[in-house]
């Protein structure tokens, strides 16, 4: 709430602003190990990404790290990823998620060793997933006008927190994490919720449109890192705090954040 | 040894023998033309070279052994008067002065020859008169004359931010600076968001910063003293004056009551809104009704008094900001709101007290509304305050003045309201706090020969903490161990030795070298650590767990006057020491925060620099050139790794040229240029992706810098002839603000092309570029 609310000042002080993007020379320090992933119980491939920082502006997408040994494992089993492109690192399709369980990924590269650790909370169902006519658009002026819905039961015992993203079906190419939401279960714990409106304005579906919806089980740990990166992503404000790096769960001296979560995913029809 | 013995008792009693001989010469000194006390007006006899200063009521004294002598009294602006008086008996003596203008129908400050410079004797150092005729001679955004636009203007005053109300003081925080409007502290003393300060000049009679070697009745803010004067009203006769500019109008009234008192009141209100929803309706055709955004504030003064030795004042002030849209069902408000109650009595013609009451208050609203449910936030601060304070003329070399201070704070953080169908549905709280600051204080101005004079002084200071409270206990990485639940009464005190000190040793007649050391410390602060000033502010006091935050500051100075106190020059080094100072760690969050004390971090930080002032007030070209060198820095706990960095307003080159020149008594012209180094921000030193995201990676805090910042402002007033016969006076303000439209950097962001998270971009953003604007200004 307090977020719409410095929204709405910001947005009376830049009004009377000017914009425009500028060329800058940026210091580049050394460069740091980044290890990432988000790992989940769909049926699908799963990877790990291990790269190298590069200059905040510039073309330059990822610098790889090639060759590196990455490993992930439970008390019971260790899993090797495999290099299938550079600095990519798949989980091989034969994994079998338990879960409650400690994830620990260990990724050795260039000499050095990094470790994380993520607990595997289980997921939810999704129930109930039906469409509505969003409250804000001009039914006149679109056809796309409908949203999704869904209800699900929150799990018992605080600690929890939930990532959810819809999508269109065949459009998730080059999609980005900020386009899903979080909320963690401090208000919400055990209850039966209902109503979940996941869709962004400007992702509405029109009739004959397949929606995809999708919730993760990450932790509030996870929320938190999630929430840094908004706060750090969507800067400009004049109320913005001071930047300041988002947390990392890699120890050893690398950055990035590793995320592994049992999921739900289904899929509606929009008429 | 018993000669000894005799000696030091001789001269013990000495004084008092001599005291016993002397003529106290006391009064009160005005302007001739409304009746306005005259503050730091002179009163001198050339032939004992002997001399008083009026004080902040206008009140004199000045003893000297019996005789006949000429006085002269004097004032800047002022024609100066000069009295043949028999000092045989204590002689009251109200003595009124003449302003140039009203001899000469215009502005020009004349030089007084008879006057002393303060520049060169007082003791006084760090410390900047401003004069509001010099104000209202800046060019103003806008065309609205700002006194706060003005004090930044000065050495070793900065700003962050286009067009802000918020200053800094020597490497000290915009929370460091106390801003006291008769006597009562304006806890946010901006509008609009900081565009404009909280003070209406058709209400201010006088301001002085104190910059360093704060005297010890005040206390309470680390970095800055900014003591502003509403005016008590006219006298002698009935005026009005009064404004139109394009952002707002003002209205200012006074009178006589009686022959014994006077009132002044002065109000303003904006209507940017009522020009913009015009203008959309008539461009776009857009529909702003219901939309409202706009400020006022009111200013209120009277004093009466009751007989020679007994005079009241009371003054109060309201302003507020609102932001309405009923369409989107937001009501958003927030505002300062002071009283001050004051009874002057001369208990003698050597001893002036006055003891005040004063409240402020600031406080804000959120009242949001959709459909069924609402959501209601507010949040206050308030203090009471009582203070005694007396000044003892004892002689012409020595002054003393003490007093005491009790200051009870109030403040609610916050609670929020959500509500459905008016119902509640949930409340969130975060507790009350309450305290009491006290202090008791004495300084000393003591001449010590004709070269050397000093000043000298105690505050002791003391923070009680007041229960019912609960308090998070914190271990050593900031999580809460326990929580603490506090009865009734005091429950934690911190105290503070202040000692102040300055001397001034005259050289000659136009050169004096000074030197002064001030110890401060601050009980109360803001959390802050955006860029802009929010009306959201929450302050907090020390606690158990936060010390109060202190400074240590020395300074030393050299003062030159030039060709007859025509040009006045002063060159200061400076180095200031805080400890105890606070910062935010990395994503604090402050808003609604219960355990806000667990997201503080504590250091210490540093400041030093040398400026530089060049002022020339009299003659038709008046104005003066400001040049800072300085840096502020802070050591922080898990912030920066722990190593030194910069604070926000590290600007270390300042440079300000303010210039005047009256063409002639109706026409005048005025410019201002500005240039410093960019404000000090954080830039991104890498990146990575993480699924889509360009995730920003930072090394050290502060940096790097946003591009330099410069600025000419240029301004011309036309006035309307003044004769005798013709009471109204008119004129006319045309303002260019930023003539050379430069768009400077208010902040610079980096952001990455939507869903492309390898296309990343910097985008400047700049507010105000060049800004005409004219002003309408009319008086009686």
């Amino acid at each position: 709430m307090k977020y719409l609310i410095l929204a709405t000042f910001s947005i009376l002080i830049l009004s009377s602003c000017f914009r425009e993007r500028i060329d800058i020379d940026l210091n580049e320090e050394n460069k740091k190990f980044v290890v990432t992933g988000f790992i989940s119980t769909l049926d699908e491939t799963q990877f790990i990404k291990v790269s190298k920082t590069v200059n905040y502006l510039g073309s330059l997408g990822i610098d790889p790290v090639t060759g590196a040994n990455v490993t992930l494992n439970t008390n019971m089993n260790t899993y090797t990823l495999a290099e299938t492109e550079p600095g990519t690192y798949e989980l091989p399709t034969s994994w079998d998620p338990v879960l409650g369980a400690d994830y620990t990924l260990r990724v050795e590269a260039e000499g050095e060793s990094f470790t994380s650790v993520h607990k595997l909370r289980p997921c939810p169902e999704i129930e109930n997933l039906r469409q509505q006519i969003d409250d804000d658009v001009d039914e006149e002026d679109s056809t796309f006008i409908y949203q999704t819905l869904f209800d699900f039961q929150e799990i018992p015992g605080e600690g929890d927190a939930y990532y959810g993203i819809d999508y269109k079906k065949g459009h998730i190419a080059g999609d980005s994490l900020l386009n899903g939401g979080f909320t963690n279960d401090e208000f919400i714990d055990g209850q039966y919720i209902e109503d979940v409106e996941l869709t962004e304005d400007d992702r509405l579906y029109q009739i004959g449109d397949t929606a995809v919806v999708e919730i993760y089980s990450i932790g509030n740990q996870t929320q938190k890192f999630l929430v840094d990166i908004e706060l750090e992503v969507y800067r400009g404000g004049p109320f913005d705090p001071p930047p300041a790096n988002v947390r990392t769960n890699i120890s050893g001296g690398a950055i990035g954040y590793f995320i592994i979560a049992d999921a739900r995913r289904e899929e509606i029809v929009i008429r | 040894m018993r000669q000894i013995f005799y000696y030091v008792l001789l001269l013990a009693i000495l004084p008092m023998v001599c005291t016993a001989q002397n003529i106290t010469l006391s009064g009160q000194i005005s302007d001739e033309s409304t009746g306005e006390d005259l503050i730091g007006a002179t009163v001198y006899i050339p032939e004992l070279e002997i001399g008083a200063v009026s004080n902040t009521y206008g009140f004199y004294s000045l003893t000297a052994p019996s005789g006949t002598y000429q006085v002269v009294f004097s004032y800047l602006g002022y024609t100066s008067t000069s009295q043949e008086i028999k000092f045989d008996k204590n002689i009251n003596l109200n003595i009124s002065l003449r302003s140039d203008y009203e001899i000469a129908g215009e502005v020009v400050i004349t030089a007084a020859a008879e006057e002393e410079s303060q520049n060169v004797e007082s003791t006084e150092m760090s410390v900047i008169d401003v004069n509001i005729e010099t104000v209202k001679k800046i060019p103003a955004l806008f065309g609205e004359i700002d006194i706060i636009k003005a004090i930044q203007l000065l050495p070793g005053v900065k700003t962050v931010g286009e067009g802000s109300s918020g200053f800094y003081v020597r490497g000290g925080n915009a929370d460091q600076n106390l801003v006291l409007l008769d006597e009562a502290p304006i806890y946010n003393a901006s509008h609009m968001l900081g565009f404009f300060s909280s003070f209406n000049p058709d209400a201010i009679k006088d301001m002085k910063l104190y910059k360093g070697a704060i005297p010890s009745h005040y206390g309470g803010r680390l970095s800055s003293v900014l003591d502003i004067r509403m005016k008590e009203g006219n006298a002698k006769r009935f005026g009005a004056s009064g404004g139109i500019g394009t952002i707002m109008s003002r209205l200012a009234v006074e009178a006589p009551i009686g022959d014994r008192g006077s009132f002044m009141v002065a109000g303003r209100r904006s209507y940017l809104d009522l020009l913009a929803k015009a203008y959309l309706s008539a461009t776009k055709g857009d529909d702003l009704d219901g939309n409202a955004f706009y400020f006022y504030d009111l200013n209120a003064k009277t004093n009466y008094r009751l007989n020679e030795n007994n005079r009241l004042f009371l003054s109060g002030y309201f302003g507020r900001d609102v932001l309405d849209s009923k369409n989107e069902g937001i009501r958003v408000e927030w505002g300062n709101t002071t009283a001050t109650a004051r009874w002057n009595h001369i208990f003698s013609p050597k001893l002036f007290s006055n003891l005040t009451y004063y409240y402020s208050n600031y406080d804000y609203f959120l009242d949001f509304k959709e459909e069924i449910s609402r959501f209601k936030w507010d949040a206050r601060l308030k203090e009471h305050s009582l203070k005694s304070d007396f000044g003892a003329f004892l002689n012409p070399k020595n002054t003393v003045r003490f007093g005491l201070h009790v200051i009870q704070h109030e403040i609610l953080p916050g609670t929020v309201l959500s509500l459905e169908n008016n119902e509640l549905l949930e409340e969130f709280k975060i507790q009350k706090s309450r305290s009491y600051e006290s202090a008791i204080y004495a300084g000393h101005e003591w001449t010590v020969s004709d070269k050397l004079k000093i000043d000298y002084g105690l505050r002791y200071s003391l923070l009680h903490n007041i229960g019912p409270q609960e308090v998070f206990k914190l271990n050593e990485t900031y999580n809460v161990v326990d929580t603490i639940h506090h009865g009734s009464g005091v429950f934690n005190t911190h105290q503070n030795f202040e000692p102040r000190f300055g001397a001034r040793y005259k050289v000659n007649e136009s050169l004096s070298l000074k030197a002064s050391y001030n110890r401060t410390a601050q009980y109360i602060q803001l959390a802050s650590n955006g860029n802009s000033a929010t009306p959201f502010d929450i302050w907090f006091t020390s606690s158990e767990q936060i010390k109060p935050q202190k400074a240590d500051q020395f300074a030393i100075g050299i003062f030159k006057n030039l060709r007859d106190n025509m040009f006045e020059l002063s060159v200061e080094l400076y180095y200031k020491k805080f400890e105890d100072a606070i910062d935010f760690k990395d994503h604090a969050q402050l808003l609604l925060n219960k355990n806000l004390e667990g997201d503080l971090r504590i250091g210490e930080a540093r400041a030093y620099g040398i400026e530089l002032l060049v002022k020339k007030e009299k003659g038709r070209f008046s104005g003066w050139f400001g040049y800072t060198y300085s840096k502020a820095e802070k050591k922080i706990d898990e912030i920066n790794n722990g190593h030194w960095y910069n604070a926000k307003y590290d600007k270390p080159h300042d440079l300000s040229i303010v210039a005047s020149y009256d063409i002639s008594k109706r026409f005048s012209l005025g410019s201002n240029f500005v240039y410093s180094t960019g404000s000090a921000v954080t830039f991104p030193t890498g990146r990575y992706e993480f699924l889509g995201v360009a995730v920003p990676v930072y090394s050290e805090r502060n940096g790097a810098r946003l591009p330099d910042y410069h600025r000419l402002d240029l301004s011309a007033t036309l006035r309307s002839r003044k004769n005798e016969s013709r009471r109204l006076q008119t004129e006319w303000v045309f303002s260019f603000y930023n003539v050379y439209n430069r768009k400077n950097a208010f902040s610079i962001d980096f952001k990455q092309e939507k869903e492309a998270p390898y296309k990343t971009f910097a985008e400047k953003t700049s507010v105000f570029s060049f800004v005409p604007s004219f002003t309408f200004n009319a008086k009686f």
